[in-house]
């Protein structure tokens, strides 16, 4: 048993390391574009998988991601810009101390940027999780849009509506999906903690797990606070490889390409999302030609930028009225999986 | 000192009093049936003893603590456990993690930190909870179907599960909220056999409230009655029966 574990284990360490591998050959072989749309599959999966975990497993409604995002882009933004590029760039008001001698390396900056958004995510997440269903759903979106228009009308901190501009793009292909791994690890291992059962317990009955001594409040934030350190450093990622970022990088549709990967990829399975954040990645890149000017039977229609947003409502809308349970139910994309469904396209062959 | 002391507890909902001036004594190893005609306010007073409601007036003693006004995962921690009236399991979960969460408080030494990294002493707890709560299924002959989703399991099945459930947790008093419900005549035989068995075994303290009359008188020594928010009645079972308020309160006087 114990042996069958490990060699588990191994086969699971071999499959990440080669993962990352093909990320650090990508990193120097394929088209600039492919990398970019890994870089966002990555970016998306984290949002997916953390979302997962508030409201797959602990069943509350939040569309905070969008906040929590920006928040962890524009740390990240502000401290690997240099102070020169900021003092150049800050055109409507100088920016303030520290902001304007800062300088850090990327990896602190990523780890403060999540500090920061679970940060936000507490001072955010303590009074609203005391509601419930649709309420928390109004008051983090609420949140979600204020948190964006203080970015705007802080000049001086954030360079208001014109944003960053010239942030070094470090970040590496095997770096984004470094933060995949970690995050799925982190999620996996709780919700299949004793900290776990009790937020799928909180799903299931809010009042029955109250009755059995767990602190509601608590596991909740517990919830909230671990998904958004994790949000907060994929938002400094996103500022990496965007290089460019204002306040409406950081709109709802964020927060919504979060909740359809969810849902895409099947309410509580972690790996089904990753795959989900692919779909939604590549799918959105192939919508682009929705949104060019094109010519209909000699009548010119201008190219409408969002069209891509309306495709994902109506996909959204279709996943919950008619397929519920996404690409992958509640189940995970496992070895054991693989093995019988391998077995099955060969049983399946041998019958042909 | 008595286990659990209630006195002068009072609950109102606007203009209506639904439990008032009730008392309770009881001793460690007890078993008191409480019983009422519908909306007798039985469920009001389990509500507060598990701290769902905060009593208008009143003080809840238990273990020598004042537990009035707790939330209930406070209260549950202080040792009190209860079942509900129509049954609450976690019927997405397993039968196994049904019975896990019981010994959730237990295990909640273990910081989250520790449930991601897998140190030594998590490993340990929740391997020994595992094994615990897997003896309490088998006590139950229900060691094959622990990996089961408790909400495709038979309705008695359940509502042992949910007894064990609360036993995972060690309490030191048991609120059994209708156990016999939508049992049947088989079931609920078992159900009784499964009670007794728990207070011997653990020499559990049991307030049990219970529709079935026949159930209530066979099984507990000592009945309190409840009537309109009041307790009229409390002594052993052929005093209850006797007692023209009794009869009163479930039949009505005669005209």
């Amino acid at each position: 048993m114990a042996a069958k574990f490990n060699f588990k284990r191994i086969r699971s360490l071999v499959a990440i390391a080669l993962l990352l591998l093909f990320m650090v050959w990508g990193e120097s072989n394929l088209p600039r574009y492919y990398i970019k749309i890994l870089h966002f599959w990555g970016i998306y999966a984290v949002l997916g998988v953390t979302l997962q975990l508030i409201y797959g497993y602990t069943g509350q409604f939040s569309l905070a991601h969008a906040a929590l995002v920006a928040i962890g882009a524009y740390t990240t933004g502000l401290l690997t810009l240099s102070p020169e590029t900021k003092a150049l760039s800050f055109l409507l008001a100088p920016p303030i101390w520290p902001i304007n001698v800062i300088e850090w390396p990327l990896l602190p900056a990523l780890l403060l940027s999540g500090f920061l958004a679970a940060l936000v995510g507490i001072v955010v997440g303590a009074p609203a999780l005391r509601l419930r269903g649709d309420y928390l759903a109004i008051v983090t979106l609420g949140v979600s849009e204020i948190i964006r228009l203080l970015f705007c009308n802080l000049p001086s901190v954030c360079n208001g509506a014109m944003g960053l501009k010239g942030i070094p793009m470090r970040a590496t292909l095997w770096g984004t999906w470094l933060v995949v791994v970690v995050t799925l690890f982190v999620v996996r291992r709780l919700v299949d903690s004793n900290y776990g059962r009790a937020l799928k317990a909180i799903r299931e009955d809010e009042i029955a797990a109250e009755a059995l001594g767990v602190n509601l409040f608590y596991h909740k934030l517990l919830a909230f606070v671990v998904s958004a350190f994790f949000v907060g450093v994929a938002g400094g990622l996103m500022a990496q490889i965007l290089g460019t970022i204002d306040p409406s990088t950081f709109g709802q549709v964020l927060s919504y390409a979060a909740l359809t990967i969810v849902i895409l990829g099947g309410v509580r399975s972690l790996t089904g999302t990753v795959i989900a954040a692919g779909v939604y990645t590549i799918s959105s890149e192939l919508l682009r030609a929705v949104e060019a000017p094109i010519t209909v039977f000699g009548l010119d229609l201008p190219g409408v930028p969002g069209m891509r947003v309306i495709f994902f409502g109506v996909l959204l809308l279709m996943l919950i009225l008619f397929y519920r349970k996404g690409l992958f139910g509640e189940h995970e994309l496992s070895w054991g999986a693989l093995q019988s469904w391998v077995r099955s396209l060969r049983s399946s062959r041998e019958r042909v | 000192m008595s286990l659990l002391d209630v006195k002068d507890l009072s609950m109102r909902f606007g203009g209506l009093l639904a439990v008032s001036g009730f008392e309770l004594k009881m001793e460690a190893g007890d078993l008191v049936g409480l019983i009422g005609p519908n909306g007798s306010g039985k469920s009001t007073v389990f509500n507060m003893l598990s701290g769902f409601y905060k009593p208008t007036t009143g003080s809840i003693l238990f273990d020598g603590n004042d537990i009035t006004g707790l939330r209930p995962d406070q209260i549950a921690a202080r040792g009190i456990m209860r079942i509900f009236q129509n049954g609450r399991l976690f019927s997405n979960m397993t039968a196994l993690e049904n019975v896990l969460m019981g010994h959730h408080m237990r295990l909640r030494t273990s910081s989250p930190f520790a449930a991601v990294f897998h140190t030594p002493g998590y490993v340990r707890n929740e391997q020994g909870a595992i094994e615990e709560c897997e003896t309490m299924l088998q006590d139950l002959d229900l060691g094959n179907m622990k990996h089961e989703r408790v909400g495709e399991l038979p309705f008695g099945t359940q509502r042992k599960i949910e007894v064990a459930r609360t036993l995972a947790a060690r309490p030191k008093l048991l609120l059994l909220d209708e156990p016999m419900t939508g049992l049947s005549a088989e079931e609920m035989s078992d159900m009784i056999d499964y009670i007794i068995w728990v207070r011997e075994k653990f020499n559990m303290t049991i307030l049990l409230v219970e529709h079935t009359m026949a159930v209530i008188m066979s099984i507990c020594p000592r009945i309190a009655v409840l009537d309109h928010g009041v307790k009229i009645v409390e002594g052993t079972p052929s005093e209850v029966q006797n007692d023209a308020r009794v009869i009163e309160a479930y039949l009505g006087v005669e005209e």
